[in-house]
């Protein structure tokens, strides 16, 4: 009788499931991410005056026999550093938030801690890139040289108070919204206001803001928020809350 | 690569990255499969559910973690879903339907049986539960998780002493129920093994 005062024992999900799900989540999540975030990305201050000014120049340099990489502006790729364990992009690597710090430290001491290739606790020299369409800092073990050989331009000027500004925001956003909790909740009219308000104070005045679609279902609704520096844009994401 | 820590995988899921929110998915949907069994004692939906609560918990990716542990929060996630798990399931219809077909895995007998098995029992369990007020349902299925009341009081949001309170209150108002209903499940003195031991006590608050 003791037996029935129990739930049944824990099972692992039907064979192969795990796996199927998985991938199935992801596929989704990439759905859900045109959907909502994708239509801000389309519209990206900023890259109009980018292919303008810089279209003539690369086909100046192209008639010259020489090879242009357009270097994103600083403030396109304050989303993270990605430390890799080799001078080509495929290889393994570790991802980690900008903070304003030099990516090359970042991730030297990611090598110091013996977290990227097993034994090695020495950082070789590294190098700072970006990618013309990325929206983060790539940083390769490597000579100067890497960059162009990977299609990638050094890290451009401004990047380190580019980055710092962009985690002070986003801090501040958060812990202003009071989204830090899983159920807390504040609808679109607030969220848009102190958006606002924080990104003014942080002199991100360029950023707009996006409301995402109406949610299905009904309910409260609540907001929760999705950065796109490239887009300069603050996505209020809207759900029901059950 | 390094192991990354649930909350480098939430940081770098913030920032879009569906690869690394997969990789929490790995690591916690059986822990949420189970959870939403047991409220629903339905294999088959509970799977489904996993589904459901990482497709919501996605979009509110944005928000700081502030455990190390991405699975509390995971959990108050799916508590919310289960609020009304039939709702749930049909605004994620279109995703769901999406899913690709099982596998062509052998079906092992002694499996199928054993799931039928739970889901009798799981019926029959949640036929006393659900004569408790909902709070004090929500706190027991927390314990049946194994969850310490600090991360219970994550899962509910509420403070860890009303945890206690209510975890407390379960369990008096189960024994008035297995004593006074006639029920098979009514041995009093299992009840504090087997439904409300399973929350560690963690501080002393």
């Amino acid at each position: 009788m003791k037996r029935d005062l129990r739930p049944p024992a824990d099972r692992d999900l039907p064979p192969g499931r795990l796996s199927q799900r998985r991938e199935h989540l992801v596929d989704e999540l990439l759905t859900m991410g045109r959907e909502t975030v994708g239509g801000a990305s389309r519209r990206r201050p900023g890259r109009r005056w980018v292919a303008l000014v810089l279209a003539p120049a690369a086909a100046l340099a192209l008639a010259a026999g020489a090879y242009a990489i357009i270097t994103p502006p600083a403030e396109d790729v304050v989303n993270g550093i990605g430390c890799y364990a080799e001078g080509r992009t495929d290889s393994d690597g570790a991802f980690v938030g900008a903070d304003g710090r030099d990516p090359v430290e970042v991730c030297a001491e990611i090598w110091e801690d013996g977290a990227m290739v097993q034994g090695v606790r020495q950082a070789p020299p590294l190098v700072a890139c970006v990618a013309p369409e990325g929206d983060g800092v790539s940083v390769f073990p490597g000579d100067p040289g890497i960059c162009q050989r990977l299609g990638m331009s050094p890290l451009p000027q401004g990047y380190r108070h580019a980055a710092a500004r962009f985690a002070a925001m986003r801090e501040e956003l958060v812990r202003r919204t009071h989204l830090d909790a899983p159920q807390n909740c504040m609808g679109v009219d607030d969220a848009r206001a102190i958006t606002r308000e924080v990104l003014d104070a942080h002199g991100l005045t360029a950023w707009s803001i996006e409301v995402g679609p109406a949610p299905e279902g009904e309910g409260r609704e609540c907001v929760s928020l999705a950065f796109d520096p490239r887009a300069r844009t603050v996505t209020l994401l809207r759900a029901v809350e059950y | 690569m390094r192991h990354l820590s649930d909350r480098e995988l939430w940081d770098l899921a913030g920032r879009g990255d569906e690869s690394a929110f997969g990789e929490l998915f790995g690591r916690h949907a059986r822990a949420v499969y189970n959870f939403c069994f047991r409220r629903t004692a339905d294999w088959a939906a509970a799977e489904d559910l996993v589904s459901v609560v990482f497709l919501q918990a996605w979009r509110v990716r944005g928000i700081p973690l502030e455990r190390d542990s991405a699975l509390p929060w995971l959990l108050g996630v799916a508590m919310n879903v289960l609020r009304d798990h039939h709702r749930s399931l049909r605004r994620f219809r279109h995703a769901l339907e999406r899913m690709p077909p099982p596998l062509d895995a052998p079906d092992i007998a002694d499996d199928v049986a054993g799931r039928i098995d739970d889901e009798r029992a799981m019926r029959r369990l949640l036929g006393i539960v659900t004569l408790l007020d909902q709070r004090d349902q929500d706190v027991l299925l927390c314990s049946w998780s194994g969850l310490s009341y600090e991360e219970a009081a994550v899962v509910l949001d509420v403070p860890v002493g009303t945890v206690r309170s209510r975890l407390s209150r379960a369990k008096a108002r189960l024994r008035e129920l297995a004593s006074t209903n006639g029920h098979s499940l009514g041995e009093a003195p299992a009840l504090s093994g087997a439904i409300v031991e399973p929350v560690q006590e963690v501080d002393g608050t």
